[in-house]
């Protein structure tokens, strides 16, 4: 059973989402790992693992993601959803096109992914799982990083995983969340762009940015 | 403890979580404690 498992992972091309999908290899699961870069991520070559370039806020990458899953590895059985974008400013200081950038990569990139995922997992009858990356900040928010305007999308990841875990309970369908705190890894491509990717979801160092 | 994650920490985390077949609708936090306190 083990080497039969296939698990989606998205925003896997570093950080977090690079060491689950190497975790999962480790422990004999098929992966569809996906970010918008993923095929120039160093990852060696595994006929356990298929990559899926593309924007995972996009219905098309998930499609895809999902169609990679089922035609090369035969189902889908977990999802990752680690894909998350972050910026952390005042609340008076966040445009609505950066709020919709949120929405766009931290929710939609977990509606059109999860509701693939769900269907397969439903029409397989063997259930399955999906964990979401949030962050602790949701819970326990910090004034030296402000980031009140992505904490009402990772809030809400927090909040339908509760929802969800309870709907598909009887299909042992499970939801689950992981909540990091600051991590190691910087992004220096996000950083550059002035959007850092989500400190909580890839492990972006907030120390080099002088939060602490 | 009382340090900042690595990757591999977040990642053993969503292991446990993908295979733990009776735990849903649960927020695990892997942060060394920041969570419940300031260190």
């Amino acid at each position: 059973m083990a080497g039969k498992r296939t698990a989606i992972v998205t925003g896997a091309s570093q950080g977090i989402g690079a060491a689950v999908v190497q975790a999962f290899l480790d422990r004999g699961y098929n992966v569809v790992a996906t970010s918008r870069g993923i095929s120039k991520a160093n990852f060696a070559p595994s006929p356990h693992l298929a990559l899926v370039d593309g924007d995972i806020g996009q219905a098309a990458t998930a499609d895809n993601v999902a169609q990679t899953a089922i035609g090369k590895f035969g189902s889908i059985n977990h999802v990752v959803n680690n894909a998350g974008i972050f910026a952390a400013k005042s609340f008076t200081d966040y445009s609505i096109d950066e709020f919709r950038r949120f929405v766009s990569t931290n929710l939609e990139g977990f509606i059109f992914i999860t509701q693939l995922a769900v269907k397969q997992m439903l029409s397989q009858g063997t259930g399955g799982s999906v964990t979401s990356i949030t962050t602790s900040f949701v819970d326990h928010p910090n004034a030296g990083v402000p980031a009140s305007i992505p904490m009402i999308t990772k809030g809400g990841l927090d909040a339908v995983t509760r929802s969800l875990a309870i709907e598909y309970a009887k299909n042992n369908i499970r939801f689950n969340a992981v909540a990091p705190g600051q991590s190691r890894h910087s992004s220096p491509q996000e950083q550059s762009e002035g959007v850092s990717k989500d400190p909580f979801a890839d492990g972006y160092d907030l120390r080099r940015e002088g939060y602490r | 403890m009382g340090t900042i994650s690595d990757a591999k920490d977040i990642a053993e985390a969503v292991v446990y979580l993908t295979e733990a077949r009776h735990v849903t609708g649960e927020v695990l936090h892997v942060d060394g404690g920041a969570h419940v306190g300031k260190w």
